[in-house]
């Protein structure tokens, strides 16, 4: 949901931005295996389907994420391991979400190709 | 393969045991993706420029949602943000008719342009492209005496997104024809005049996502789980042709048997709109068993800009990797960062 306070564009990367896209929490509750991350500028979209990959990774004991207030575009990714770096399973979750993103994107590119050459003359129509 | 299906019960929905919509550790660490994803499958089921059905098979639930998120609210497309009002003595107001022109879809390719720089104050040829609108309404020399129609007694009775013209900006006459530039459609009404008005301006269109303005969204995306039913027991008689109400059109096809007797039975349940009327009657709700399968997901995408129905579909996957490199960056910039100190 990355919309500039100026409305109509995206703030890109190389814009110094003053908060960092990845942060997170300290203070009690917080160690290297038990940690709240803070993902400005991403919503749902990424929350929820990052905690599902989270979720599934065996070292992982608990992971959630919330909004923590809906007209603040951020998120809170909590992440509760037994002996493995919080950092580590969330850079293996996104890496895998990635690698699963890719791999749909080549099968869609494949089934694309497949309906165009099944339907060519629907091609013809436009 | 247990796949834990959604049970649509009379006063409740039920939930098998073995979901996959609550996640479950996986142990396949180490496997190349080809064997991670064996039993994924995408097939698309209808596709033409405008519209998309696709079948996502064997996918979390949750991963679709990014990708219907993505669509409505990330997805890039072109649409007039600035117009300078030169001349407007037509009835609809000057901020009515920006507004307007603000939602006429284009056929301008986004992918050609980069989003606008804030602080711009020119209208450059690689973020911006320029329409002029120039129209006059008169009376009409030819019309017969007796006409009352105001189309046929004025010249520009209705102002049409047709007239809105490209106005090249920079070297744009190298890259693009004018063909690809305008309207996406040339039949929009955007205002309605009498003899002597007249609306001249300017207007700009820039690139920009749809959780900005809903004018930028690319198209409409929507999905439903896969719905199934099953008949429990023989339905035949008055009960079948009862039965076949309850159902969209064409869900329940009605079997004549060599001995006459009228038996139903499920033809495609794929386009049942899950209604559960059939648990208005005591006769027959004890018949069926309606479920939905939650790993398979049915997926639209609604076109309506310059992007193909797919194309649309492929940007949203390609953003959602934007997101994770993003932040495996951001990672790596901060472990970087650690080792040092």
């Amino acid at each position: 949901m990355p919309v500039g306070p100026d409305g109509f564009r995206v703030p890109n990367a190389n814009e110094g931005d003053s908060k960092n896209k990845l942060e997170w929490l300290v203070g009690p509750g917080q160690d290297e295996y038990c940690r709240t991350f803070v993902i400005n500028e991403e919503d749902h979209t990424l929350g929820n389907a990052l905690k599902h990959i989270i979720v599934q990774n065996p070292a992982v004991s608990f992971c959630g994420y919330t909004v923590p207030h809906p007209m603040e575009r951020k998120i809170h990714v909590r992440i509760q391991t037994n002996k493995v770096p919080a950092v580590q399973v969330l850079r293996q979750a996104l890496k895998e979400l990635k690698e699963q993103n890719e791999f749909i994107r080549q099968m869609i590119k494949d089934e694309v190709k497949r309906y165009q050459e099944a339907h060519p003359e629907e091609e013809n129509m436009e | 393969m247990s796949t834990g299906k959604i049970v649509l019960k009379e006063f409740q929905l039920d939930q098998e045991p073995g979901s996959p919509v609550t996640s479950k550790k996986k142990k396949n660490k180490d496997k190349n993706p080809e064997e991670k994803y064996a039993g994924c499958k995408i097939e698309i089921i209808n596709m033409d420029d405008r519209d998309l059905e696709i079948d996502f098979i064997g996918f979390h639930i949750s991963l679709v949602n990014a990708y219907r998120r993505i669509v409505l609210a990330e997805v890039a497309t072109m649409a007039i943000e600035k117009v300078y009002m030169y001349n407007n003595t037509s009835i609809v107001q000057d901020e009515v008719l920006a507004h307007r022109l603000g939602l006429v879809p284009l056929k301008v390719d986004p992918r050609f342009f980069e989003f606008r720089n804030k602080d711009e104050t020119e209208w450059g040829a690689q973020d911006s492209v320029k329409y002029e609108l120039k129209v006059k309404c008169s009376k009409k020399p030819g019309a017969a005496p007796d006409e009352t129609d105001p189309d046929n007694l004025y010249v520009n009775r209705k102002v049409l997104s047709s007239s809105l013209k490209w106005e090249p900006l920079g070297n744009q006459t190298d890259i693009f024809q004018e063909a690809n530039m305008q309207p996406l459609h040339q039949d929009i009404l955007l205002a309605k005049m009498n003899s002597g008005h007249e609306i001249i301006l300017e207007a700009y269109a820039v690139k920009g996502i749809g959780s900005d303005h809903a004018k930028f969204q690319p198209g409409l995306s929507w999905y439903r789980l896969l719905p199934e039913i099953e008949l429990t027991r023989e339905v035949e008689g008055e009960q079948a042709v009862l039965l076949q109400k309850c159902f969209s059109p064409g869900v329940i096809e009605i079997d004549t048997t060599p001995e006459g007797k009228k038996v139903a039975k499920v033809a495609d349940a794929r386009n049942d709109a899950c209604s559960r009327n059939v648990f208005q009657y005591d006769s027959i709700k004890d018949s069926v068993k309606l479920t939905r399968k939650p790993d398979h997901v049915i997926f639209y995408i609604e076109s309506h800009s310059a992007l193909k129905s797919f194309e649309i579909l492929e940007e949203s996957v390609n953003i959602m990797i934007g997101k994770c490199d993003t932040l495996l960056a951001e990672i790596d910039k901060h472990t970087d960062t650690e080792a040092e100190k």
